[in-house]
């Protein structure tokens, strides 16, 4: 039985890359941030726009670019600098805000990236473009492609897992789309699983209530070796694969919840990702199942 | 994934080279790119993928050695080899010799296949060309399939559905030659045939329930969905049917049906999302049309060229643009579907509705007339001038609010109350100005009220709630004890139009409250008033814009312990505007509610005529006097002029509509957009079809009109073609062309060209009769063979394109669904009508949502007979589409799509395992069984799999299931509140009275509802 940890070690990366250069990376935890704030407010003060602020974008910068139709009818476009003051930090000397306090004492284990730019110019264009490379719907995220040419170590689980934060209720943010997990043109089994907070993590996983757990493993063994029956007879390989598929629904019953299962973490554990993260759903308790 | 191999491997032939099977694909991978149709890529001049290019230099017929290309293929120097060493494909030997033998034996050249036109082969059926392969393959077909069997194919073939134990009877009753032939047209004529073809064509149509893009609200295709399922079933020409979807509005005279077929090309998505710029959103739409149109008809990925000249065929950006041309003259908006569908928009009255909504009309048109002759606006001139208001009553007025621009109380005290953060924004309210708080402004009276439980009191106020979702308090004082006034979460009703419950509560010490809510929802974002009596004997009524409202208590622990606090009064985190607040020591009456709420606004305007009115003033002024104050014949008229505008916008609401193409009378120019985008202009261009298919004729009309008829016209090389490998892919689960999106010179040569050829003339001759087509497949012996596969030939052959077996594969997630509903008789076969939300575990929706005030953002599942509709039917929302059904490879219909996957995942366990769809239809399945079969196990359980299965369990299989079911009743007759709790789940009762009984059947039919030969057409 795969423990959480390992099945952690096991996510994601595989055989292929220890082809021309030995890696490393045995998993990728992508934490993709829908409506956290501005660069420009933690990490990447731009100090020009202290000089320009208030006055017009100069045609300079601006050099034709296209603008939201939320500013587009505005008559003037001024340009405005972060209200938060910057310092610099580590022997690297990363400018941080003041709003990343624990950032500032780990600038140098940080790899900052402050070159990244983009044509969208609008929520969803922008998020499709970053987990697809598109900004019109349609193309396999960056999750399929990664579970497409690498594969997962592990047989028990699903290589490609999405975990999205909840509020209570219905969402007033930016919504989200199952297009940023989905394997576009490539085969459904590429998309991302999407493991959701609560008691039933995957989808239909747990048997519902009247259905013991003899009666589950009556109806996999009956089922099972009625397609066995069938396979000798009619000799379609298909039917050997669904026997496994289903031996491993079987499994994630029970590995799914272990690895979901955070009650044997130490309570210096919860400290660290702080008190959110005992709350189900929410994003700190994301991050330490992650 | 599984590794798949195309039979006809490239390698060195003995047999002489073929140049479409053999040497085209390699030139295609390893040459075109840098070599073929793109001007802009094109390297040292040379260019491959036409005759004239390759042999201009690059190749002396007969004469291998001399040729440059095998020179370079082959050359030694790494820096003169080709492809360049750093290029990703490379050649093999096997494809290097193949070139040469090409070459060797007099390069023979032929264009690429699927551009020429089919022609008729001397073959005169399927069997005679797929046998005639065989016997070179050194193969045989299999034997028949057992009739059980093919009755169960051709049944989930035609229909979706499976057959029922009586037609399995039936069937095998038939001895007659014609047995199979008689079945086969009963099924042709089917209404669930028309819901099989359609089942696959909303694929290709990108159909969905919602919009897609950011907020994905709901829109009404299915008027469309049912006209499709409608011609499927009527057999609709494919030619006929082709130029209504695509130019049915263009046709003289278009009737609606013809309109609404239009339809076809107005399913892609939509975007409203604030911010985004609508050119840029009109140009995807008609990109979308073009791929949609190109994979659909054409089998192309014109989407390609979009951006470039085609790398691999010969399909110009010009040329795509040139297409575009024909879908660019929509008259739509770039940002459209706020409020359901999109312009253009088809109404779809029935008879009746269109009758009574003209007759609404003319009676508005006519009273509007008659009012319009009285000279409305002199009248109310005149009275203004005559009437005059009395103020509200002060009697026991303990406090009043004007909120002037401050929160000053005004009833003698003059006290002031304070603004903290930010000062609420003085707005006009419906009397004088109103306070607009956002959630930065707070207000604090100067004191407290004093509310009593031992006294009566009232409090009336204008509250218009602003943009936030979630419920916020209006009003409150209170610290431990007191009371609130809030609302529940903002709902829409409609399109966009918004609704949320009051609700008011009261504190008593020790967490005591009383909670009541309002049982209609107020207009959200509309200025309501609300007047809230209280007797001092513990009861309260409420009054809202001057009229009683229905309050509902939710929760009451108070039992008369008092409310009263000294905490002031207070507006915190409000978003929201309030006007008007009193507080009185006493109930108001319906009459004094009324002057408050309807004639205060009218007396501060007429009373204050030096100000400006608004629109809306003078509107409420107008409305004031008719309503109330003018003449009783003029009342009477006004009266009934709003009661008939009122039955309008019902009758309006009631009436669906559908989307639809409509021309611009100005054409819209078109362009080519550089580098594909929409704002990088190009070389100005009009409509015209690709350069390297048979022109349009010269005569035909340069629209979507011409482009359907050329379509269609007999002469095109591809439209047949990819029409009849579609139907065969259907079948056979893989088609003669496996690409069947893509027939150009990247997508799979046809395994059997020939059959391919003859299909499509034969379609084009039958007059496009799409049931003859389908008839031939499913009555020929290729299609009859049984399934059974050996190791040899599995490995041969691993993806059946030989045809020495029938195909076996898995059902398309729609009819799993469907098919298990079938079997347990819990199918509702109604065909057409709106989507319907089967069981989904809760919060998928949510999880994805944005704010309540757009439609389609909360789940709501159906109930009753609608639960167990078609797969087809249920609500697709484009950014989580029906789970179930997405686990089984269901696309999320953002894209046109010609071929779904076929995956084998414990995903799939799972949902048949778990979703109460699938436990619901096992325990109908059981007790259907228990009920017809008498006592006897055996029997029971011979019928129950043959229910599912169409064939009777051989002994070892019915041997198994019996002992489980001995294992099942022992297992719940031990626990039989366990088996109480399984034969509960879904809505529909269990009738069978043993409920330990019940339950070990369900749960032996849950077994074989997940069999493999359930859920697989073998």
């Amino acid at each position: 039985m795969t423990t959480r940890r390992n099945f952690l070690s096991q996510l994601a990366l595989g055989s292929l890359l220890s082809g021309a250069t030995p890696t490393k990376a045995k998993s990728i935890i992508y934490l993709h941030m829908s409506g956290g704030p501005s660069q420009i407010d933690l990490f990447d003060p731009k100090p020009q726009l202290k000089r320009f602020q208030g006055q017009d974008l100069p045609a300079s910068i601006r050099m034709g670019q296209r603008i939201t139709g939320m500013t587009s009818g505005q008559s003037t476009l001024p340009v405005a600098s972060s209200v938060f003051s910057f310092g610099k930090y580590g022997q690297s000397g990363a400018e941080f805000s003041e709003l990343l306090p624990w950032h500032q004492k780990i600038a140098d284990d940080i790899c900052l990236v402050r070159s990244v730019n983009t044509d969208a110019i609008n929520h969803d264009p922008a998020i499709t473009f970053i987990q697809t490379g598109s900004q019109q719907p349609g193309r396999p995220c960056i999750g399929s492609w990664v579970n497409y040419g690498l594969g997962s170590e592990n047989k028990n689980l699903p290589a490609f897992v999405v975990m999205i934060s909840q509020k209570s209720g219905i969402n007033v943010d930016q919504p989200l789309f199952s297009r940023l997990w989905s394997s576009g043109f490539l085969p459904s089994n590429y998309q991302g699983v999407k493991f959701r907070a609560g008691t039933d993590p995957v989808l239909f996983l747990n048997d519902p209530e009247g259905i013991t757990p003899s009666t589950r493993k009556n109806i996999l063994e009956l089922s099972g070796q009625l397609n066995a029956k069938r396979a000798a007879e009619l000799g379609d390989p298909e039917i050997e694969t669904r026997i496994a598929q289903y031996e491993m629904a079987y499994r994630m019953q029970s590995s799914v919840p272990e690895l979901m299962d955070l009650s044997k973490e130490p309570e210096s554990t919860y400290a660290l990702y702080g008190p959110e993260s005992k709350k189900p759903g929410t994003f700190a308790q994301q991050c330490l199942l992650a | 994934m599984r590794c798949l191999l195309f039979f006809v491997a490239v390698v060195a032939w003995s047999k002489p080279v073929e140049f479409t099977r053999d040497v085209r694909p390699i030139l295609s991978d390893a040459c075109f790119h840098c070599h073929g149709p793109d001007d802009s890529s094109r390297m040292a001049g040379l260019r491959l993928d036409t005759k004239e290019g390759a042999f201009a230099k690059a190749i002396v017929p007969g004469k291998s050695a001399e040729s440059l290309l095998v020179k370079r293929i082959t050359h030694t120097n790494k820096a003169l080899h080709m492809p360049p060493l750093s290029a990703k494909v490379q050649l093999n030997e096997a494809q290097v010799a193949t070139l040469k033998q090409w070459i060797d034996e007099g390069a023979n050249w032929e264009e690429h296949w699927a551009y020429q036109k089919p022609q008729k082969p001397a073959a005169k059926s399927i069997d005679e060309i797929v046998k005639a392969r065989l016997v070179k393959e050194g193969l045989t077909q299999n034997p028949p399939a057992d009739k059980a069997t093919l009755l169960r194919r051709v049944t989930l073939d035609l229909t979706g559905l499976p057959p029922t134990p009586a037609e399995v009877d039936a069937f095998l009753a038939d001895k007659s030659a014609k047995a199979y032939e008689k079945v086969v047209d009963r099924l042709l004529a089917s209404p669930h045939y028309g819901e099989k073809q359609a089942m696959h064509w909303l694929d290709l149509a990108r159909y969905a329930d919602t919009h897609g893009f950011h907020i994905d609200s709901h829109r009404d295709m299915w008027p469309w969905r049912d006209w499709l399922i409608g011609v499927f079933n009527k057999n609709m020409p494919y030619d006929q049917f082709t130029i209504w979807q695509l130019a049915g509005d263009l046709l003289p005279n278009a009737t609606r049906e013809q309109k609404v077929a239009s339809g076809f090309n107005r399913n892609h998505v939509i975007n409203y999302e604030g911010g985004a710029i609508p050119e840029e959103y009109q140009t995807e739409y008609v990109v979308d049309r073009v791929e949609a149109t190109s994979t659909t008809w054409l089998g192309l990925t014109m989407g390609c060229a979009r951006c470039h000249d085609h790398k691999y065929d010969p399909i110009k950006q010009k040329d795509f643009y040139q297409f575009f041309a024909f879908f660019n003259n929509v008259n739509e908006k770039g940002l459209d579907g706020q409020r359901g569908n999109a312009a253009p928009v088809l109404a779809l009255p029935s008879e009746t509705q269109a009758g009574l909504l003209k007759e609404i009309n003319e009676a508005v048109a006519s009273r509007e007339k008659q009012l319009e002759a009285a000279d409305v606006p002199a009248q109310v001139k005149a009275w203004e001038a005559e009437r005059k208001f009395e103020a509200p009553s002060r009697t026991g007025l303990l406090a009043h609010y004007e909120f002037e621009g401050n929160m000053l109380e005004t009833t003698g005290s003059y006290k002031h109350g304070k603004y903290l953060g930010l000062p609420p924004t003085p707005r006009d309210g419906p009397v004088g100005q109103a306070a607009t708080f956002d959630s930065t402004s707070l207000a604090e009276a100067p004191a407290a009220h004093d509310f009593d439980a031992t006294k009566p009191f009232a409090l009336a106020f204008w509250f218009r709630g602003g943009n936030n979702l979630d419920p916020l308090v209006i009003l409150q004082q209170k610290d431990e004890t007191g009371w609130l006034f809030t609302h529940d979460t903002i709902f829409s009703i409609g399109d966009l139009r918004r609704g949320a419950h009051l609700i008011v509560k009261f504190f008593g010490p020790g967490g005591a409250a009383l909670e009541m809510q309002t049982v209609a929802p107020f207009g959200y974002g509309d200025f309501v008033h609300f007047a809230l009596n209280y007797d001092g004997k513990g009861n309260f009524t409420l009054l809202q814009d001057g009229k009683p409202a229905e309050l509902k208590t939710l929760k009451n622990t108070l039992n008369g312990a008092n409310f009263k606090t000294s905490a002031p009064l207070t507006v915190t985190k409000l978003v929201g505007s309030l006007d008007d607040l009193r507080i009185y020591g006493r109930e108001l009456s319906a009459a004094e509610a009324h002057q408050l709420a309807v004639v205060e606004p009218v007396r501060y305007l007429v009373e204050n005529s030096g100000i400006r009115r608004t629109k809306e003033q003078v509107a409420t002024v107008r409305e004031f006097y008719l309503t109330y104050e003018a003449p009783a014949a003029t009342k009477a008229l006004y009266a009934r002029l709003q009661q008939l505008k009122r039955e309008r916008k019902e009758l309006e609401e009631a009436i669906p509509t559908t989307m639809v193409m409509e021309e611009r009378a100005e054409m819209r120019e078109t362009h080519l957009l550089i580098r594909g985008a929409y704002d990088r202009k190009g070389e100005k261009l009009s409509a015209a079809t690709p350069g390297f298919l048979p022109p349009m004729p010269a005569a035909a009309p340069k629209n979507r009109l011409g482009l359907a008829q050329w379509l269609v016209n007999g002469e095109h090389p591809l439209t047949a073609r990819v029409a009849v490998n579609r139907m065969w892919a259907q079948l056979f689960g893989t088609g003669l062309v496996k690409t069947v999106e893509d027939f150009g010179s990247q997508g799979e040569m046809p395994s059997h060209r020939e059959l391919l050829d003859y299909l499509a003339v034969r379609f084009v001759e039958s007059g496009w009769d799409m049931k003859a087509m389908q008839r031939e497949m499913v009555l020929s012996a290729t299609y009859r063979q049984s399934s059974k596969v050996s190791p040899a030939l599995q490995e041969r052959d691993p993806e059946n394109r030989l045809l020495a077996r029938m195909s076996r594969f898995r059902l398309q997630g729609e009819s799993v669904r469907d098919n298990a509903l079938a079997v347990s008789g819990l199918l509702n076969t109604k065909i057409g009508g709106k989507s319907v939300s089967p069981y989904q575990p809760p919060g998928l929706w949510e999880d994805v949502a944005y704010g309540a005030q757009f439609t389609a953002q909360r789940y709501e599942q159906s109930h009753g007979a609608d639960l167990y509709r078609r797969g087809m039917y249920s609500f697709w929302k484009r950014t989580l589409p029906p789970a179930t059904l997405a686990t089984f490879d269901a696309p999320d219909r953002e894209k046109c799509v010609a071929r779904r996957a076929t995956t084998n995942t414990p995903l799939q366990a799972l949902a048949l395992w778990n979703d109460p769809t699938f436990l619901e239809a096992a325990r109908h399945l059981a007790e259907k069984t228990l009920t017809a079969a008498g006592p006897d196990r055996a029997k029971r359980l011979r019928q129950m799999f043959r229910t599912a299965t169409a064939r009777y369990p051989n002994a070892a299989e019915l041997a198994l299931l019996e002992k489980v079911t001995g294992e099942q009743l022992a297992e719940y007759r031990a626990k039989p509140a366990e088996a109480a709790k399984l034969v509960a789940i879904g809505e529909s009762k269990a009738k069978y009275a043993d409920v330990v009984e019940l339950a070990a059947y369900t749960s032996v039919a849950s077994a074989i509802l997940n069999l493999d030969e359930v859920i697989t057409k073998e």
